[in-house]
């Protein structure tokens, strides 16, 4: 980048650059453009004016602990780019608002501000405005009070922009009446079905007509091109049985690895201490002699551990209670300490413990909470460890694996003989067969190529799943062809009937709609009985049916409808009284006026922010947008 | 001070055009700073303007409905004294609304009339605009209504004019002409929003 730019800073483009540049610094200081340049691209241009990616990050990092906050975990939500538009969406509205706000000179008073700043709970201590608190929240979240004083005011002119339109929305009464019309209309109806099954034995398929059928739609019944393929498959769990892992990395792993294994177990103890005195070799030895002596005692007789504590210990805070310590987690103590109490049995009592206090006696008096020693999960812990053995052997393997695959393409064995792998034939398969059974797209795509296909070369290794690489060739290939007519024409035969019969169902059923428009007889008709339905209420009646029903011209009555039922044949339906269900309690019509203003109000607010966007320089970086995931 | 030839050629140079363009110059710069000042004045009393009546709008904003005595005066005296202001327009439709629910549709028409010609925003023009014609569409003013909603508009508010004029004529008993509406307005109200569910149901009552 930096060549290409010096090799042409003699011309006029470079020049050019350079020219604007000059003047960005002119105009508007170093400071600026470093900081334009440094707080990265923009997601998105709204007027000239950009979304950072690092505001768009800030705002999916506030969508995706606002989710984690209300028990979604879900992270592939936040991939979905519906989701991330609608994110990006949020932040271009609110640059719009916040420069409507400034050209249309919305202003605030001060005293509205500070009223509303008051008023916020997160400054309230005591049921009152604290300013010690105001200043510390701000101090926390990096912020001066000028700066957050200037955003609460642009948060409050835009609501009172936005909030203004959506107030407006009122329904007039005779608009309002007309709609409660509409949507609580009740209607008497019944259904009659005429199935296709009744008409399958008049339909007449001549061989002409499968026979004219399969010309048609030869394309349809192609056999599609099929190969038959060897494959060998390297992963992670082949290394498996060759791994070996010792106690002493089990032991290790377990050490390692405490608290996973410890969880929130607690112990409390009680303990002798007998200090160091000078710390000189002569007085440790000392102290050695009399703790030695003291425990000799303790073992005589365990019951007297308190009173010796009491009478013995020079741990000022504990000898008093006979020794305790209280309950204590791991981390808690000094390390030669913990790791003689984690080891204990409940009731035994240590031999001499060192640390830097001096040597201590100690006896477990109680466990709480569970932990798992390690011969409890040793087997689990050495499974854990062979696979993960397996995954870093794996790692250098895979590059050698892809290597010699490719470079002796025109076979398997090769690959299969030096990593331990079988070669596997698969049955015929066409594109579809291959997609289910490797779930690769990559692969299968590599598959039906024509290097693969027809120069019978070995694909590359494709993961096909994490830690396990593929590799195929075709051994055998079968074009695409025809299926003759012989071969399926019991199936057509069948297809065809159906389909007539369907037709036939239709057709009669439309002519039994027209006579019974017609006020003509309809014999034969099942009707089933009378129901009444609304909106809300389909009493068993399919999607469809009530989507027409309500659609249904009701000007005399009673109305006759129908609708064909897709493979299976008509309904006719029967519509016979339409009440008007439209509530008349005066709550209820509050209730739903409410509804529908809110309905109204939503529009609104739509429309003027659409308004808002359809006048502005709007450019989003998709690419930018895709990458930046935060 | 010593100037050498060359400079004191150029220094006299400069002196005699001063005085010959010196006098113009001094008021071309005497005018420019009085256009500045004048700008920085007009913003400075727009600003103050719209502050008193964001004040007033503020708390019309917060009146009851039933308040129509406060709502009239209030919003009087924003259009009155602060014609000029974003907040005039909204005050009209407020008092419109308010007008509206204490059964006085006539002064709301005058207001709506008065916020489609004078508020300074587009879109609050286009929501008179669609008000009025709803009040119009009620008092059974059918072509009336059908003008007003053919006055210019935002094109974000289409659907919403469609949909509109979609009631009016299913209340002229002109259903082809209503069902085109309603099935225009469906095309342009918001895809997820909860008017179209009307709209469609509208539809649908017309008969297919």
């Amino acid at each position: 980048m930096l060549d290409t730019f010096r090799e042409h800073s003699k011309g006029w483009l470079a020049k050019g650059i350079l020219a604007l540049i000059a003047v960005t610094f002119a105009v508007f200081g170093i400071d600026t453009y470093l900081q334009n340049a440094g707080s990265g691209a923009a997601v998105a241009e709204v007027n000239g004016n950009s979304v950072t990616v690092q505001e768009y990050g800030n705002a999916m990092q506030t969508l995706r602990n606002q989710m984690q906050a209300a028990g979604k975990v879900d992270p592939t939500l936040l991939e979905n780019p519906e989701v991330r538009q609608s994110v990006l969406d949020k932040l271009i509205v609110s640059r719009l608002l916040n420069a409507e706000v400034r050209d249309r000179n919305f202003v605030l008073s001060d005293e509205s501000l500070s009223n509303f700043i008051i008023g916020l709970p997160e400054f309230q201590q005591n049921g009152k405005f604290s300013q010690e608190l105001y200043d510390e929240v701000l101090k926390q979240n990096n912020m001066s009070p000028s700066q957050f004083e200037a955003r609460m005011r642009m948060e409050l002119l835009v609501q009172q922009a936005r909030d203004g339109v959506a107030a407006a929305a009122f329904v007039p009464n005779s608009l309002f009446d007309r709609v409660m019309q509409v949507e609580h209309q009740q209607r008497e109806i019944s259904i009659a079905t005429i199935n296709a099954d009744a008409f399958i034995d008049k339909v007449k398929v001549e061989p002409a007509q499968i026979n004219d059928y399969y010309e048609k739609n030869k394309e349809k019944f192609r056999i599609p091109e099929q190969v038959k393929i060897e494959y060998v498959m390297f992963s992670a769990n082949n290394l498996i049985p060759g791994i070996q892992v010792t106690d002493e990395e089990a032991q290790k792993y377990y050490s390692e690895n405490a608290a996973q294994f410890q969880g929130q177990e607690q112990r409390r103890a009680s303990h002798i201490l007998i200090g160091f005195g000078k710390g000189d070799a002569a007085s440790k030895q000392s102290a050695r002699e009399k703790a030695n002596s003291i425990l000799a005692e303790v073992k005589k007789d365990p019951a007297k551990f308190d009173a010796l504590a009491k009478q013995y210990s020079q741990d000022p805070g504990s000898a008093q209670n006979g020794g305790d310590l209280g309950l204590f987690g791991r981390g808690m103590m000094v390390k030669p300490f913990e790791e003689a109490v984690f080891n204990m049995r409940p009731g035994a009592i240590s031999d001499l413990v060192e640390s830097e206090f001096g040597f201590h006696i100690i006896k477990l008096t109680e466990i709480q909470g569970s932990g798992q020693s390690f011969d409890e999960v040793k087997t689990n812990i050495r499974a854990e460890l062979i696979y993960q053995k397996a995954l870093a052997q794996f790692a250098e393997k895979a590059e050698g694996f892809s290597n010699v695959v490719y470079e002796q393409s025109d076979s398997l064995q090769p690959a299969a003989k030096e990593f331990g792998v079988q070669v596997q034939t698969s049955q015929w398969m066409s594109r579809a067969d291959a997609m289910k059974f490797f779930k690769s797209d990559k692969l299968v795509n590599a598959i039906f190529s024509n290097e693969v296909m027809k120069d019978k070369r070995n694909t590359e290794a494709v993961e096909v799943a994490p830690n396990t690489l593929l590799a195929a060739r075709v051994v055998d290939y079968k074009p695409s062809a025809a299926r003759s007519l012989t071969e399926i024409s019991t199936a057509l035969e069948n297809f065809l009937r159906h389909e007539q019969a369907v037709a036939m169902a239709i057709k009669h059923g439309k002519e039994l709609l027209s006579s019974l428009r017609q006020n003509k007889d309809a014999p034969g008709l099942e009707w089933i009985p009378e129901v009444v339905i609304d909106r809300k209420n389909a009493q068993g009646m399919s999607d469809a049916v009530m989507k027409q029903a309500f659609r249904t011209d009701v000007s005399s009555l009673p109305a006759f409808d129908g609708i064909e039922n897709s493979g299976t044949g008509y309904t006719l339906m029967r519509i016979s009284r339409v009440d008007n269900a439209a509530p008349e309690d005066n709550d209820e019509r509050n209730l739903l006026r409410g509804e529908m203003e809110g309905a109204l109000a939503e529009e609104y607010t739509a429309a003027y922010l659409a308004a808002l966007k359809a006048k502005s320089d709007i450019t989003i970086n998709k690419q930018l947008m895709e990458v930046s995931r935060q | 001070m010593a100037y050498d030839l060359e400079e004191q050629e150029q220094l006299d140079e400069l002196k005699a055009w001063w005085k010959r363009n010196g006098n113009m110059v001094t008021w071309g710069l005497i005018a420019v700073l009085a256009v500045f000042a004048g700008f920085q004045g007009w913003k400075y009393y727009q600003r103050s303007e719209a502050l008193q009546a964001s004040v007033q709008y503020e708390a019309l904003a917060k009146m009851s409905v039933k308040d129509i005595k406060d709502i009239r005066a209030a919003s009087g005296q924003i259009i009155d004294k602060h014609a000029g202001t974003s907040y005039a327009g909204r005050a009209a439709l407020i008092a419109a609304k308010a007008n509206y629910a204490n059964n006085d549709a006539k002064s709301a028409k005058a207001q709506l009339e008065w916020a489609m010609g004078n508020a300074k925003e587009d879109s609050i023009r286009s929501i008179a605009q669609l008000q009025l014609a709803a009040i119009q569409l009620e008092e059974k003013a059918y072509d009336a209504a059908l003008k007003t909603l053919d006055a210019k508009h935002e094109a974000a508010f289409d659907g919403l004019i469609a949909d509109l004029k979609g009631d009016i004529y299913a209340a002229q008993g002109k259903k082809a002409e209503a069902k085109t509406a309603y099935a225009d307005a469906l095309t342009k109200l918001q895809a997820d929003g909860r008017l179209r569910g009307y709209t469609q149901h509208k539809l649908d009552a017309l008969g297919s």
